[in-house]
């Protein structure tokens, strides 16, 4: 019955959709046209006068913006105080709306899919920006509408930046314009460490001595829960990263940076097939949760709430959990060791994050002027980031973000102020891990530039195998680089064979011409 | 015609609000299934939107998966319905039978209870009872001096842990269709049993069983029509993202959304969907067909 029911308003939402998208479609257009034509036709006054239109606000606006987040207490407040400097600002408020995290894919689609009535969204690389753009979900932000009501974004956000929210020529969404780079490594507990005498884990070897040490000793402690996102990052990490590859998107398929040409590790390298053995061997021995696979708390939250001793995340997740641990736990002395010390960083596409328009907005205008003042003041900039000054945070003297008591009614980022995030204006926390700066300028002084890193493959070719692909890589895969398979030498081959009758060939060849084909235009 | 819609105007506008149900959610949103046929963008819509050919449907089969997952998606099905039958029916009679009022409300309530509990949340009872580390059926092994048993990592175990917590949550609700039936049954035709000196197995077999018959063909033809749908919510809860049970556990549902999770292609659940739409229809056509030719007068139509 509740099967049925499910179906039933699925079935509705489509047509629902269908019904929106026919009327939305026809109004669409007329609207869509406006913002280009007021340029144009402002364009001859422009030059004339030698200084860019003057944006007409006359008429107040209620845009809509669609954030991923699961909110904040205090984010109505925050918003409210924004709002009355928007009106005084551009003549509009803006509403905001949070799809929760979990499922939020789903939210996502249906949001466009049902022809809903918002302006703004945020997009990024880890949302298929480029699918969506395909798709045409997302309206072109023409040179003229930037130059009228995005001026200040044309000024701050360099070539390289605008290009990473480009989509075959035409720009779709305007990318943060902070260079990201996702640091990996292990947090483990300081405390464990001295106990056992273990100085420094800087390779999988050493990780592997430190959860031995605690299997034996600490019987109360799980060495590692080793839930989803962890799982990821070690073969991610030993068979792309360390290895001077670059793994591109959400296609799991990696290129070697010197050459630009895919390389399939996991069935080329034999590092691979060594890492799953030694994986096997850590599950056996009890150094990973036997939960792992199945276990809904993250790997994070063992960690903080005592019950396991280790975990892999980001640097940024890192210094969180290290500022959660410290006020309740000093003792556990916790610590962050990257997993790459030595070789290439590639940094993450200005993409990572960024915000989009609605193709069907009504005031998509006002919306981009919007967005040019979330990314280019500084106070819109850090209250929708950090809260009210003075009550949530407050800045050093030494320019350090400090958390107010208030802080965690909205904490630092938790509302899905990526899309907007700028290098100028964001703080590194006070209190985070001692090593946070030096890790991380490690890691600029290696980044290396490769061409692909605004790479958008077009997956609609592709879809098929890709599909395929992604139910071998949860079937397969995934307890392969958990060592949860008896044998691992059948499980490998099995995996192999399976990933080719999905058509893996097939979709190496078409990324690669992709590739081939981006790299020499 | 408008003779009987005159004589029974209260009764035609009784039915109003289910036709207005049926014809918005049911009928209507057929023309979408012409999804399944596309190539879906956002801006032009399900109409507008270019054709695809037979492209959505590719992937399901392509995979090498579309036979194990139609047949786990059946047999689990099959499994659920007879012995959801079996033990609806059971249920149901023991509670009629049943003397002091009190007794019988505690047992049904009871029994109804796990039917309010979200898959989610039976979900987190299963893996507090299975898992491995602290779960409370390991620990009762390990107090035991028995070794403990990995359950996640078995896929032999899942079919009855699937099966037994289906009707755990199922059984309390669908029986009290069949209590109905019973409760609507002349209570004369008892009395007479009871001074013919029929005893209460006797009373079962030759009154309650025969005339609850119509009310049961009508239950499982209609979870016939449903054996190609997989209850996604029991599934998923219970079995996750836990690829060493997919091929003990994988039903369509849970299959097409692990497989599409990351693309969010509608035109390919379109396409699913449409997938199993066209083969419940097939089998409920040739159920019903079966059972017109047995008894007529059981058929749904």
């Amino acid at each position: 019955m509740a099967a049925k029911k499910t179906g039933l308003t699925l079935l509705l939402l489509v047509w629902l959709a269908a019904l929106l998208a026919g009327c939305a479609g026809s109004k669409g257009t007329t609207e869509g046209e406006a913002p280009q034509a007021a340029p144009t036709g402002s364009k001859a006054e422009a030059a004339a006068s030698g200084e860019a239109a003057k944006p007409d606000t006359s008429k107040p606006v209620t845009l809509k913006m669609v954030l991923i987040s699961d909110g904040a207490p205090d984010a109505k407040l925050v918003y409210d105080e924004i709002n009355k400097k928007l009106q005084q600002d551009i003549n509009a408020t803006v509403d905001v709306e949070f799809i929760p995290f979990a499922d939020w894919q789903k939210t996502y689609s249906l949001k466009f899919a049902a022809g809903e009535d918002f302006d703004l969204i945020v997009t990024a690389t880890w949302g298929q920006f480029a699918d969506y753009a395909r798709k045409g979900a997302f309206m072109e932000l023409t040179p003229e509408m930037m130059k009228t009501y995005a001026p200040l974004t044309l000024e701050s956000s360099g070539q390289e930046v605008l290009d990473a929210g480009t989509v075959d020529g035409k720009l779709y969404a305007l990318p943060m314009n902070y260079r990201e780079i996702s640091v990996y490594g292990y947090v483990v507990r300081g405390d464990l460490m001295d106990k056992y005498g273990i100085s420094s884990i800087d390779s999988l070897d050493d990780f592997e001595g430190y959860l031995k040490a605690v299997s034996e000793n600490d019987k109360d402690l799980v060495p590692w829960e080793a839930t989803s996102y962890d799982n990821w990052i070690i073969p991610h990490m030993q068979l792309q990263d360390l290895r001077e590859r670059y793994e591109m998107g959400t296609v799991g398929v990696s290129v070697d940076l010197a050459t630009n040409q895919i390389v399939d590790a996991t069935q080329s390298d034999p590092a691979a097939l060594e890492l799953y053995k030694r994986m096997q061997s850590w599950n056996q021995k009890g150094y990973i949760s036997k939960n792992s696979l199945v276990n809904k708390v993250s790997s994070k939250d063992s960690f903080v709430n005592g019950k396991s001793s280790a975990f892999l995340t980001n640097l940024l997740d890192a210094n969180a959990a290290y500022q959660t641990v410290k006020t309740a736990h000093p003792e556990w002395d916790v610590r962050f060791y990257p997993i790459n010390t030595s070789n290439k960083v590639v940094a993450n596409s200005y993409m990572a994050n960024g915000m989009a328009i609605n193709a069907k907005s009504k005031n998509a205008e006002r919306a981009l002027m919007l967005l040019d003042l979330f990314k280019n003041d500084a106070w819109y900039n850090q209250t929708t980031t950090y809260g009210i000054q003075g009550k949530h945070w407050d800045v050093s003297a030494d320019n350090k973000l400090i958390l107010l008591a208030d802080s965690p009614n909205y904490p630092p980022d938790g509302t899905c102020p990526w899309g907007w995030r700028d290098e100028r204006y964001y703080l590194t926390s006070q209190d985070g891990l001692p090593n946070f700066d030096d890790v991380m300028k490690s890691q600029r002084d290696r980044v290396y530039g490769t061409p692909l890193n605004d790479f958008q493959p077009d997956l609609e070719k592709i879809k098929t195998q890709q599909a395929a692909l992604s139910d071998v890589a949860s079937q397969y895969q995934s307890p392969l680089t958990l060592g949860f398979v008896k044998d691992v030498d059948k499980a490998y081959e099995e995996l192999l064979v399976k990933r080719k009758q999905a058509g893996f060939d097939t979709l190496l060849q078409e990324l690669q011409a992709q590739i081939d084909k981006y790299v020499a235009g | 015609m408008i003779k009987e819609f005159r004589k029974h105007r209260m009764l035609f506008l009784m039915m109003v609000p289910s036709v207005v149900y049926f014809f918005l959610l049911c009928y209507l949103p057929m023309a979408g299934t012409v999804l399944a046929f596309k190539s879906y963008r956002f801006d032009k819509g399900i109409f507008g939107s270019p054709w695809a050919g037979l492209d959505n449907f590719e992937f399901f089969f392509r995979s090498g998966k579309a036979l194990l997952v139609t047949s786990n998606t059946v047999l689990y099905n099959a499994a659920f319905i007879v012995s959801g039958l079996v033990l609806q029916l059971a249920v149901a009679i023991v509670i009629a039978e049943m003397g002091g009022k009190f007794v019988r409300k505690a047992v049904q309530s009871t029994l109804l209870f796990p039917f309010f509990l979200s898959w989610v949340v039976v979900g987190a009872i299963v893996y507090n009872l299975f898992n491995y580390d602290y779960g409370y059926l390991n620990v009762l092994l390990k107090a035991m001096g028995l070794p403990p048993q990995d359950f996640y990592s078995s896929p032999g175990w899942w079919k009855y842990i699937l099966l037994f917590f289906n009707n755990w949550k199922y059984v309390g609700y669908n029986s009290l269709v069949y209590l109905a039936a019973i409760i609507g049954i002349d209570r004369s035709l008892y009395e007479a049993a009871a001074i013919d000196g029929a005893n209460v197995f006797q009373r079962i077999r030759r009154i309650t069983l025969p005339l609850i018959v119509p009310t049961t063909v009508i239950m499982v033809l209609l979870s016939v029509g449903n054996i190609f749908r997989g209850n996604f919510d029991l599934f998923y809860q219970l079995v996750g993202t836990n690829g060493l049970l997919y091929d003990a556990t994988d039903v369509i549902d849970t299959f097409v959304f692990r497989s599409l999770l990351g693309s969010q292609d509608i035109g390919m659940s379109a396409a699913t969907g449409l997938y199993q739409s066209v083969v419940c229809f097939v089998i409920i056509l040739v159920t019903n067909a079966v059972v017109r030719k047995v008894q007529p007068d059981y058929s749904l139509f």
